[in-house]
């Protein structure tokens, strides 16, 4: 099936195949740019146009109503190349046979003769003069390097049109591209702007519109080369960012048709769902950045095509792959649309000396089971880790009030996410985490995991130690990534609050190994360079420390320095 | 090689304008019937050459034209010599006969009866 254009040659309407119309209206052109006004161009071109518009006719006779690309081929065998016209001024006034054939300019074209796959290679080696091998060798490299090669080869081979004619066999063996030729060409160029510059002067008439027609020329120049400039600039970016693109989609999330990462398991509902998210990912993200290549290659090599269809399929597989993320993400959302918690009574001994010793279970080899961590929000605030078996989360916070009783308690509620709420109190449920006790330690995990299979639906945990009137606790340096905004009679930052003793008052936690350094609300504490190097304004006092050391301090008894360079 | 054929060309280009003329002096033609002839005389290879050709010679003023209307296809060019045309064509055929005794005088190879 082909796409057939109207045209109207010598006053007559043909239906033409799209390719056929491209072919005829290159070789128009051809003949065209062959003559000079000045030898009744115009007139030349109506001639050929009626006589060629009679040869059509005859052909579209017997029940064929569409010119073809064999039509073209044998009307334009018949008129001839422009190159055959062996009648013509030009020829007449220049008896040098070289320069009466200039060398046609070499464009760029996938060769036919000479392919192993699509003929790119062979094009690229007919563009710049040299043995295909080499070329077919750059390409052999890049394929090992990501891939790229693959990639840049399919583009090329989209783009760059096939040397179908006689025509274009000679355009793609014409001159070469070399930096001589390259030189000729700019030069030209700028002649040919400073003539352009100069008539156009002349037309204009006054001084200024002939120095605003200047500036309009050189600065359309200008655009042309930086817009060429930004183009190259983009299809290099293009490249490199749909590479890096590729090997992420597959390195991180691997190619779907062959695994189902853990970590993907425990957020998507099935493997499908999963498929679907990275088909519709490559769509809506990988793609414009393919077509930007595309377009900006197409662009620097000017290819001209009429035919829209890469266009047009590109643009639907890009709205194809946005509906995908979308409806996959809604799935996946309505996952999370209704929450519920459980609330839990851990038991808890006693302490016989009235304190509690609380601890993070630190257990480096626990950890190291772990292959990939990931840290959302940098600072340990939201981060999970997983590998085969499991995904661990640390979404796990701990609060210290006051008990109404006598005892030590300890509470933990379950928070999680699900299509209903049975399923998030199931998805709560899922939650394993641990915490043991010896004698007055108490231990907690940093994290709770999910076992594979199991989804990840927002879980969270809060756990709340209820500490008796005149009863201690004692919070482990380790502690302060489970402690969340405890509140304490000293108002003191919950970093601060490690290391040290705390009793339950009516009032609250009191501290009582406090040292007075610790930063507390409307306090603050700057670091300067080195870690050792603070600045802290506290209830107390200021006090500035180097390298560790105390070297100020203004408190209740006054300021006191110690320098000990001033000693010496 | 490629110097041979050119002068072929060149050769072939000289009698080009001669023969059209030549071919116009029997009556009104259209471009076409000129084609068909001097291909049957394997003077010109491809039709485009003939175009420019006419143009030229019409803008010479050794030409002119008129339309008619043809039933297949767009209206054609049907051209005629000018009395100016007449007059350039009886020059060439001089000009033509003289160079047909020249060159036979200097290609032929010289005979025995002397």
């Amino acid at each position: 099936m082909n796409k057939t254009v109207t045209v109207n040659i010598g006053g007559i309407v043909f239906h033409i195949d799209e390719n056929a119309y491209e072919m005829f209206r290159k070789y128009l052109e051809s003949i065209r740019s062959h003559f000079t006004s000045s030898e009744g161009r115009d007139e030349i071109m109506q001639d050929i146009e009626s006589r060629v518009a009679e040869m059509f006719q005859e052909r579209i006779k017997d029940s064929k109503e569409v010119i073809t690309v064999e039509d073209v081929e044998e009307v334009t065998t018949v008129m001839g190349r422009p190159e055959q016209f062996t009648d013509s001024e030009s020829e007449d006034k220049d008896e040098s046979p070289v320069a009466a054939h200039p060398p046609v300019k070499r464009r760029l074209f996938r060769d036919p003769d000479d392919k192993l796959l699509g003929g790119v290679a062979a094009g690229i080696a007919n563009f710049f003069d040299v043995d295909p091998v080499w070329v077919r060798v750059v390409w052999a490299i890049l394929f090992f390097v990501g891939g790229s090669g693959l990639l840049i080869y399919i583009i090329l081979w989209i783009i760059i049109p096939e040397a179908k004619t006689a025509a274009d066999k000679l355009q793609m063996k014409g001159e070469p591209v070399n930096v001589s030729n390259i030189e000729r060409n700019v030069k030209e160029e700028i002649s040919s702007l400073k003539q352009r510059v100069a008539t156009g002067g002349n037309k204009a008439g006054t001084v200024v519109s002939r120095f605003f027609d200047a500036i309009g020329e050189v600065l359309r120049f200008l655009f042309r080369f930086v817009g060429k400039l930004i183009v190259a600039f983009a299809v290099i970016i293009g490249l490199v960012v749909s590479v890096a693109f590729m090997l992420g989609l597959f390195g991180m999330f691997g190619a779907p048709w062959i695994s189902y990462p853990p970590f993907m398991s425990h957020l998507f509902v099935s493997k499908a769902a999963f498929v679907w998210a990275w088909i519709g990912t490559f769509l809506a993200l990988g793609l414009p950045f393919i077509m930007l290549v595309y377009g900006g290659i197409r662009y620097l090599l000017n290819i001209k095509s009429t035919n829209r269809m890469i266009n047009m399929v590109a643009l639907g597989l890009w709205i194809t792959g946005v509906v995908i993320c979308l409806s996959i993400g809604l799935k996946t959302a309505k996952q999370f649309s209704s929450k519920e918690s459980i609330k839990e009574q851990i038991n808890l001994l006693q302490p016989a000396k009235g304190t509690l010793y609380l601890a993070v279970k630190g257990n480096q080899a626990d950890d190291d089971k772990y292959d990939n961590d990931v840290d959302i929000d940098g600072d340990g605030g939201f981060s999970f880790s997983f590998n085969n078996e499991s995904v661990k989360l640390s979404e796990v916070k701990l609060d210290i009030v006051k008990s109404n009783s006598d005892q030590f308690e300890l509470t933990r509620i379950l928070y999680a996410r699900g299509r209903t709420r049975q399923e998030a109190a199931s998805n709560a449920q899922k939650i394993s985490y641990s915490i043991s006790q010896t004698d007055s330690a108490v231990t907690f995990d940093r994290a709770f995991e999910l076992m594979a299979g199991e989804k990840f639906r927002a879980q969270r945990m809060q756990l709340i130690l209820k500490v008796p009137v005149g009863k201690k606790i004692y919070l482990a340096g380790n502690m302060s990534k489970l402690i969340y905004d405890i509140d304490n009679v000293e108002n003191i930052w919950d970093h601060d609050m490690v290391n040290r003793t705390w009793e339950m008052t009516e009032q609250g936690l009191k501290c009582i190994d406090c040292t007075g350094d610790e930063t507390n609300v409307g306090g603050t504490r700057v670091h300067i360079g080195n870690d050792g190097d603070t600045v802290s304004v506290t209830n107390s006092g200021v006090k500035i420390t180097k390298d560790g050391k105390e070297v100020l301090r203004i408190d209740d008894n006054g300021v006191i320095i110690t320098d000990d360079e001033k000693k010496k | 090689m490629s110097n041979l054929e050119n002068t072929q060309a060149q050769m072939r280009k000289g009698v080009l304008e001669f023969c059209i003329l030549s071919i116009l002096a029997n009556g009104e033609v259209y471009p076409s019937d000129i084609i068909s002839k001097m291909k049957e005389a394997k003077l010109i290879v491809v039709e485009g050459t003939l175009y420019p050709l006419l143009t030229r010679l019409k803008n010479a003023g050794l030409l002119s034209y008129r339309w008619v209307e043809s039933n297949s296809g767009p209206p054609r060019k049907y051209y005629s010599l000018t009395p100016l045309g007449e007059k350039f064509l009886e020059e060439l055929r001089s000009t033509w006969s003289e160079l047909v005794e020249a060159v036979h005088l200097t290609v032929t190879k010289p005979t025995h009866h002397e």
